[in-house]
């Protein structure tokens, strides 16, 4: 691991309102290629991190440097060449085709008058290859199983191009056949593409699988960060969850995985 | 979703069109005097026909069948344009209470001119402009709630403030004019009496309108998935909302000031739209505005020919077609 580090979080605070802050001086320092996941309790400020690296949020204290650059002051449309946003819920109001959606990925490069940009199709067809959608690229979206309305939010979000995917719980409401095989498909595709992913997770023992480090995130601040193996241990899960857990380790696979105590 | 005549479209929409002009052309023939059809084929290319004839067709039906498809393709648009933006299946310019400002502000600004006799302020077409734009933002703002817009509340704040602005309307007509007739041509809509101005004047603003939507065709594809879906793909979501506002209250009050309130057709057609040509903004803003001229025309046909010697107000016959529709959409949205 010595790819360079190119997004740069220094002393980070956000707050909604004047009073309680969201987000306590965090500083975190991250490398192209790098899968990263964010786990914590509801309210930790998960969600608020990953918006404000997004540069929805923009008026923080502190600075996010992506490329040397403060986000606050980028074009939408220029940040929307460097990050991709998947959220969990997506329900277009018209019954587009999939291949409409997928498609839409390549917004950002289009302009005024120039409805399509070079390469949109090979991007696209790259996209539809890379997640398994050969064959659906007519079929509507609505009429799709969620596992495969998962795979076209993926799909359009890797032919929107960009070195950052932020994803917000991009599996929570799948069932445990669906989410597993995506996110499996997903991480081996984010290596091919040689993307760099901040995700939330709330499936922690999804996250370790997934991850190659983990920040703990509890209050608005950062309690634990590191390699699965590192972070999670028995006290800091229990710290930041409020729980009484067992940490093993995966019979087959060898990552950290939690039990939680039953009494 | 790809629509049932989406296939091979490029060989279809030449069809499609010229079917729309022998359409409009057959339309010259309905009216209190019918006039048969090879007289106004003879009429349109320059020969002479009966005199009387001639001038019903060339000064009072063409203008009128301009104006009509006209009007419905820029009200279509704007439904369409609407929807599409707000993520809502009911958006039009009538339902949204637009329609209601532009004719207050249009009345009130006849009656200060006739009985004011204020000079400045008192343009029609600017001062339902105005309140077109302020019926609109009113409506918004009504419905808002923390960046959401549930699909029933900005049905209902539509209501209101459409009732307000209708209120007003018949208000200011009553206490200058002392008659109530005249508020039939505003509240319910009417082609009758348009000429070669209106015809012109529409001309320029639905093709202005029209095709700087057409332009925007993927930010309104974007603002269809979520406000922040659209700001994820790079779209300045509050510029284009306003785009969207004064660009929509600027069409819907150029036709209100010319035919009156007419609604529900900005709500039917980028449905059907939709459902022929599928949901891709980059074909249903063009294919929109194509029906609804196409529909507009109809129904003022239907206005004018069956109900004589009197018209029927168009909007009478839009509401008869579009109410259904509202209640099926809105049952089956909320089903879902």
């Amino acid at each position: 691991m010595n790819q360079k580090e190119f997004l740069i979080l220094e002393n980070l605070s956000y707050s909604y309102t004047d009073r309680i802050k969201v987000l306590k001086d965090i500083n975190l320092r991250i490398r192209e290629k790098e899968l990263i996941g964010i786990i914590g309790p509801n309210g930790s400020g998960k969600t608020t991190l990953l918006k404000c690296v997004a540069g929805v949020l923009k008026n923080y204290e502190g600075s996010i440097k992506i490329y040397g650059k403060e986000i606050n002051t980028f074009r939408r449309k220029e940040i929307a060449k460097i990050i991709t946003f998947v959220s969990q819920n997506f329900s277009p109001a018209f019954d587009f085709t999939v291949k409409e959606l997928i498609h839409m990925g390549r917004i950002p490069y289009h302009t005024f008058f120039q409805n399509s940009s070079i390469g949109d199709q090979e991007i696209v067809e790259a996209a539809i290859l890379a997640m398994d959608l050969n064959g659906f690229e007519n079929r509507r979206f609505n009429n799709l199983s969620e596992g495969e309305k998962r795979r076209v939010v993926f799909a359009k979000a890797l032919a929107q191009d960009t070195t950052i995917l932020l994803l917000d719980e991009p599996f929570a409401h799948l069932d445990i056949n669906y989410s597993y095989e995506t996110a499996k498909l997903i991480r081996m595709r984010v290596r091919e593409f040689e993307k760099t992913i901040i995700g939330v997770f709330h499936n922690i023992n999804m996250a370790s699988l997934f991850c190659d480090r983990i920040i703990v995130m509890n209050n608005g601040k950062i309690i634990a960060e590191g390699d699965p193996e590192k972070v999670y241990r028995e006290e800091i899960i229990n710290e930041a969850f409020k729980t009484n857990c067992t940490i093993i380790s995966h019979p087959r696979i060898k990552k950290p995985q939690v039990l939680i105590d039953w009494k | 979703m790809k629509g049932i005549l989406f296939k091979g479209r490029k060989l279809i929409l030449p069809f499609f069109a010229l079917g729309i002009v022998l359409f409009l052309i057959l339309n010259l023939s309905f009216g209190s005097v019918h006039i048969p059809f090879h007289e106004v084929l003879l009429s349109l290319i320059g020969k002479k026909i009966e005199s009387v004839n001639e001038t019903i067709i060339l000064n009072i039906r063409l203008p009128r069948v301009l104006v009509g498809f006209l009007a419905g393709a820029s009200l279509s648009v704007v439904g369409c344009a609407f929807q599409g933006f707000l993520k809502n299946p009911l958006a039009d310019p009538y339902i949204l209470g637009i329609s209601s400002g532009g004719a207050f502000g249009a009345v009130l600004a006849i009656a200060l001119q006739q009985f004011v006799g204020w000079k400045w302020f008192s343009n029609m077409e600017t001062m339902s402009f105005l309140f077109a734009l302020l019926s609109t933002m009113i409506t918004y703002f009504i419905a808002n709630n923390k960046g959401k817009l549930p699909i029933t509340q900005l049905i209902l704040s539509g209501v209101i403030v459409n009732l307000i602005f209708s209120s007003a309307t018949t208000f200011v007509i009553v206490f200058y004019w002392r008659n109530i007739a005249n508020s039939t041509f505003w509240l319910m809509g009417s082609l009758s009496g348009v000429f070669w101005d209106d015809a012109i004047r529409l001309m320029i603003s639905s093709a202005v309108g029209i095709s700087i939507l057409m332009f925007f065709s993927e930010n309104l594809n974007a603002m269809s998935l979520g406000e922040e879906e659209a700001m994820y793909l790079g779209v300045n979501v509050e510029r284009f909302k306003l785009l969207n506002f004064v660009l929509g209250s600027f069409l819907t009050s150029v036709i209100v000031s010319t035919i009156g309130i007419v609604g529900f057709v900005g709500l039917v057609v980028p449905h059907i739209a939709r459902l022929l040509f599928g949901a891709n903004h980059k074909i249903s803003i063009p294919t929109s505005a194509l029906i609804g001229g196409v529909f507009l025309v109809t129904c003022d046909s239907i206005a004018r020919s069956l109900f004589q010697p009197t018209e029927m107000p168009i909007g009478i016959i839009t509401s008869f077609i579009g109410a259904p529709v509202f209640i099926f959409i809105l049952k089956w949205r909320l089903r879902s």
